[in-house]
């Protein structure tokens, strides 16, 4: 039936290591067919390495992978899809001007000799897989027709037509409505039936119980728990997920500034902000925590001026901003790291210097010149200060690892005057030492005046150095917490309501 | 009928009632062109910009684009009024002719996919290069139809009954056949996925390389039959022939609805922005309007018809 | 030191001495006065506008209509200094065109968010045809003023004029692209547009400016060409924007952004304008002209991508 024969799939004592950061340290799991196996964690903590270890697009650097006895070699997404691995993701990978019969075929449309497509067949087909798995979708509709919800399903029919003998499921429910989850659902219940192993990874704790049979928790690259649904309950999973100790707290004022540097009033956006309003005070470091999907990084594009609003205005100073730019934000003193360093933080024909100057080259103008010495003597300044391991300044930003190339993206800014500084997963790709030099120079900034607005899914960081805390979800702000009144349990379970 | 239904769809509707509006406009605007001759006339003309349309059409739906086919088309014409001239053989110099044609998209296609030197900037410069080596051929001067085979004359001049010309009959059996190939094949398939999600398809197993190649061969392979035809029509292997043509059919499939992107649209779509661009030109030129505005026209349809296409991708983002 | 020769200028260098070298043993006309002006004349008219196709490849744009747009500028100089007998009148009017056709090439692009191929391909088209409805027959010199003849087929100090107004061009596009903070935003744009956004960098209105600048140096050669010719042509430039998108980009520039440097630039036109030049003096057929840029397009594209693939 499925494309392998096994009970079980065996992932032994897995691990990854990035530069910077281990991805997986020694992660091991059973999944067996016929169960749907969660897999939850936080922003972070390995769930998406793990499954793209599975799907063949990262190779593991440690460990044994196996379908029952028999190790498996997955070095190549095709080998993870002849092996029976499928996983599907949240962004569709289907061909939208097809139509759903066209995609389940697609690898191998019923056609004659000469090529001649047996539509007849196909659709027939179609519907048979259709009722198997139990739900009612027009094979001849076109994907691009199709909600999410239903795109989804299409995917999960190829996946159960391909003969997989797993299939993973990455989130699958952050875009459903509620009527459309309890469909996935019942489709995964028959999914089981045909003997097909899920792994259904989440962070949404309601649902885990509504259709696991196992959990699996990671944090931080290890898994701290395995567990049957029936001997664990939510607060356990809260802790496994979120429980640390929290380091070093940052001494923060004890009173924030009454003086408000930007009020933010009723921002929606076209695509997913909804009435977001809040004010931000001088001095003050706001967190915001969401998980994946929340609307963080919109809010920080659309507060930075990247994306436009639909409604609403930012106020800052006296003037009131409806429409505008980056360049207008950026005049007004505020500055913006981005949490993709790569697609929107580096240039990467340009070199570190370059990098670090960009928002800056009025400053470094004699007349209409750029001085290239004040750009290099300021440059080596902060290579300094963050201690970015790099020969020179001179040095193509491309060749720098990751976390050194975060350090020059926060010298980007900081090396500025800037009035408010919006900050999109700072540390990401930061080792430990350095974390704790960039958020303790973030506190002494903030201490002398200088405004953060702080988006990041690193529960110790948001503790230890916000003054407020806003929790996210679904782009509407759900929850305010004060500092030193919360916990990290609160503060997660606000963020899945 | 149903099988009419499904060719013809909402996007196509629309631009079929855009044909016909235009038609009505120009039968009231001249007195000329509502008349059997004038209609035949332009199907005649059609017919050379349809078949290398739909010959830009498929290899558009896979990706990939050849701006090099006015040039082609001059330059197939001289192995075959050449060949015609010296061997008095019309089937030999069609096919020879052919075989260039043919010749040229691999060499199109193997710089371009197999090279990976982007299709734009290759067929650019195959544009230039053929059009110099039939300007150093003939130095600039026609090479005339010395042999004058009735045959040959009725390729491009023929009507059947006295009424229907043979080319525009040729070019409705080869739209028909690449319809159904584009529709109904699991090779058509293969080409729309590949220019609608080259990752999925390449997942899927598909060779993309060969399949984009054989895309670049059947676009040269088709504007080499324009070719023939427009020679026919001239009675010479012209090195001017083809001057601003691929932007003719450009814009004409750009109008019909098949996107630049690739994927998206379809022969249908192809032939009727054809048909519009056709019957404008030709009324156009009965209302005794310079040839001059058909390139400003032509340029403006592109402008919109992309503009267009930017839209309808915005909304549905 | 090894590094020198790897440049992408040096090896244009040595290309174009040793062509030169060739030229000179094979043709001794090839070193005579005149003809040594004229490779230099054309030259100029292409790096002028090359200036601007630099500005826009670098940025990670292209305007595909500046052949067409340049003949246009042959016939509208030449036919309002015939009728107003002011050459001041004629470049006002020519940089006035210009700045519009660049102004709407610039906004097709943001606004409509049309792809600058195509739209500036249907620029191309909507200038060709629009140079016959302005005017159908060429547009022959009646005015006669000396000084317009002198702008092409002029000297000072015994170079020619084409050349000194070069001269003139040149360092300030050298400097805007290589030592303001201009250049570095053209750059960053067209290597990451997100990233150059995000630093504050307004895209859009830099992309247009490139385009009118673009257009405005179309302008200049333009000028030039209609006084070397002492005509308006309509079909005068043809070609011309291969030959200048070729050049540009074998001095290094690419679509993908990174960019070359001026210098690389002046070769690669030196290098095109001398193979032109040799097509004559060897006695090959002329039309050979169309097909060498042709090949050299493909070619310096194809090392372009071979290079950029090495370096990730």
């Amino acid at each position: 039936m499925s494309k392998s024969n096994f009970q079980n799939l065996k992932i032994d004592s897995v691990s990854k290591q990035f530069p910077g950061v281990k991805a997986l340290d020694s992660v091991s799991m059973n999944i067996s067919t016929g169960k749907v196996h969660a897999l939850m964690g936080e922003n972070g903590a390995g769930k998406s390495t793990l499954i793209k270890i599975l799907a063949g697009a990262y190779f593991k650097d440690e460990g044994k992978i196996f379908f029952d006895e028999n190790e498996l070699t997955i070095e190549s997404p095709h080998d993870s899809l002849d092996l029976g691995i499928k996983v599907v993701y949240q962004e569709i990978s289907l061909i939208s001007g097809f139509t759903v019969g066209e995609n389940i075929f697609l690898e191998n449309f019923p056609a004659n000799k000469l090529g001649i497509v047996n539509w007849k067949k196909l659709y027939k087909d179609s519907e048979e897989l259709f009722s198997k798995i139990g739900f009612n979708l027009d094979p001849r509709a076109i994907v691009s027709d199709l909600s999410i919800s239903q795109q989804q399903m299409v995917e999960i029919a190829r996946a159960v037509f391909q003969n997989a003998s797993i299939v993973i499921m990455d989130e699958p429910t952050s875009s459903l409505t509620p009527n459309e989850i309890k469909k996935l659902f019942d489709v995964i219940e028959n999914l089981k039936k045909n003997n097909i192993a899920i792994l259904y990874v989440t962070h949404k704790i309601e649902e885990i119980f509504q259709i696991a049979d196992e959990v699996t928790v990671l944090r931080d690259g290890k898994h701290i728990s395995n567990r049957p649904i029936s001997e664990t309950t939510e607060e356990i999973l809260i802790t496994d997920m979120v429980g640390r100790k929290v380091e070093t707290s940052f001494e923060r004022p004890t009173s924030i500034s009454e003086e408000k540097v930007m009020k933010v009033k009723g921002i929606s956006t076209k695509a997913k902000l909804n009435n977001i309003s809040f004010d931000l005070s001088k001095g003050e470091i706001l967190g915001f925590f969401g998980l994946m999907g929340a609307g963080r990084t919109e809010l920080a594009k659309a507060l930075f001026g990247y994306d436009q609003i639909s409604s609403g205005q930012v106020e800052l100073g006296n003037k009131n901003y409806k429409k505008f730019n980056t360049s207008e934000m950026v005049n007004n003193g505020i500055g913006y790291i981005t949490e993709d360093r790569k697609g929107e933080g580096i240039v990467k024909d340009m070199n570190l210097r370059e990098n670090m100057t960009l928002p800056s080259l009025e400053k470094f103008e004699k007349l209409i010149f750029i001085n290239k010495e004040k750009e290099k003597s300021i440059s080596n300044e902060y290579i300094e200060k963050f201690e970015v391991k790099t020969p020179s300044c001179e040095r193509l930003i491309t060749l720098l690892s990751g976390g050194n190339q975060q350090k020059v993206l926060l010298s980007r800014w900081l090396l500025r005057e800037l009035k408010i500084i919006i900050l999109d997963e700072p540390t990401r790709g930061v080792d430990i030492g350095a974390k704790t030099e960039v958020l303790g120079l973030i506190n002494n900034l903030a201490k002398e005046g200088l405004s953060v607005i702080l988006m990041t899914s690193e529960m110790n960081d948001l503790l230890s150095l916000s003054d407020r805390i806003l929790v996210m979800a679904n782009g509407e702000i759900k929850k305010e917490f004060s500092r030193n009144k919360v916990t990290q349990e609160e503060i997660f379970k606000a963020s899945v309501s | 009928m149903n099988t009419i239904i499904k060719y013809l769809k909402k996007g196509e509707l629309a631009l079929f009632i855009i044909f016909l509006l235009v038609f009505v406009f120009f039968s009231f605007a001249s007195e000329y062109f509502f008349s059997v001759r004038n209609i035949m006339n332009v199907s005649g003309q059609l017919s050379i910009t349809l078949i290398a349309s739909i010959g830009f059409a498929v290899l558009l739906i896979a990706g990939e684009v050849d701006i090099s086919i006015g040039s082609l088309l001059a330059f197939v014409s001289l192995p075959l009024i050449e060949i015609m001239n010296i061997t008095e053989s019309v089937p030999l110099a069609i096919f020879v002719c052919l075989l260039f044609g043919i010749i040229i998209g691999f060499i199109n296609g193997y710089l371009s996919v197999y090279l990976g030197i982007s299709s734009l900037i290759v067929t650019l410069g195959m544009l230039f290069i053929l059009r110099g080596t039939v300007y150093l051929y003939t130095g600039q001067r026609a090479i005339s139809d010395d042999y004058m085979s009735d045959f040959f004359f009725y390729i491009g001049n023929g009507k059947f009954m006295g009424i229907v010309p043979y080319s525009a009959m040729l070019a409705l059996i080869i739209l028909c056949i690449f319809l159904f190939v584009m529709h109904n094949t699991s090779y058509g398939r293969k080409l729309y996925a590949i220019g609608g999600n080259k990752e999925v398809a390449h997942l899927a197993g598909y060779n993309i390389k060969r399949l984009k190649l054989s895309a670049f061969v059947i676009c040269s392979f088709l504007s080499s039959i324009s070719g023939i035809i427009l020679a026919s029509r001239i009675g010479s292997a012209n090195p001017y022939a083809g001057d601003l043509f691929e932007f003719q059919v450009v814009a004409a499939v750009v109008l019909g609805g098949v996107s630049l992107a690739g994927g998206i649209g379809t022969l249908t779509g192809a032939a009727i922005g054809v048909m519009i661009l056709s019957v404008i030109s030709n009324g156009l030129g009965l209302l005794n309007v310079e040839t001059q505005w058909q390139l400003v026209v032509n340029g403006i349809i592109i402008i919109i018809a992309v503009g267009f296409d930017e839209l309808k991708r915005r909304k549905a983002i | 030191m090894t590094n020198i020769f790897k440049k992408n200028e040096t090896i244009l260098l040595f290309i174009c001495i040793a062509l030169c070298l060739f030229l000179a043993i094979y043709n001794p006309q090839f070193y005579s006065i005149q003809n040594i002006y004229s490779i230099l004349r054309s030259s100029s008219t292409v790096m002028i506008v090359a200036l601007g196709m630099t500005m826009l490849l670098t940025s990670g744009e292209v305007d595909l209509s500046v052949g067409a747009l340049m003949s246009f500028v042959t016939v509208i100089v030449m036919d309002v200094v015939n009728i107003t007998h002011s050459i001041s009148l004629g470049i006002i009017a020519v940089f006035a065109f210009c700045f519009v056709i660049g102004l709407i090439n610039g906004l097709i692009r943001t606004v409509l968010n049309v792809n600058s191929l195509i739209a500036t391909l249907a620029m191309m088209l909507i200038l060709q045809g629009s140079v016959y409805v302005y005017s159908m027959a060429a547009i022959y010199n009646t005015h006669l003023i000396p000084f317009f003849t002198f702008i092409g087929q002029g000297f000072f100090l015994k170079i020619p004029m084409p050349i000194i107004i070069m001269i003139i061009i040149l360092p300030f596009f050298i400097i805007l692209l290589n030592y303001t903070r201009y250049g570095r935003y053209f750059s960053s744009i067209g290597s990451n547009p997100d990233a150059a956004k995000l630093s504050g960098i307004n895209n859009n209105k830099y992309k247009i400016i490139a385009f009118i600048t673009t257009s405005m140096l179309v302008g200049v050669s333009g000028i030039i060409l209609a006084s070397l010719m002492d005509t308006g042509q309509q079909g005068s430039a043809k070609g011309f924007e291969l030959i200048v998108i070729a050049a540009v980009l074998l001095g290094g520039t690419s679509f993908l952004g990174g960019s070359g440097t001026i210098i690389g630039t002046i070769l690669g036109i030196l290098i095109l304008k001398i193979i032109d030049n040799g097509i004559i003096l060897m006695g090959i057929p002329q039309e050979f002209q169309l097909v060498v840029p042709g090949v050299i397009l493909i070619l310096a594209v194809y090392f372009d991508n071979l290079r950029k693939r090495s370096h990730v």
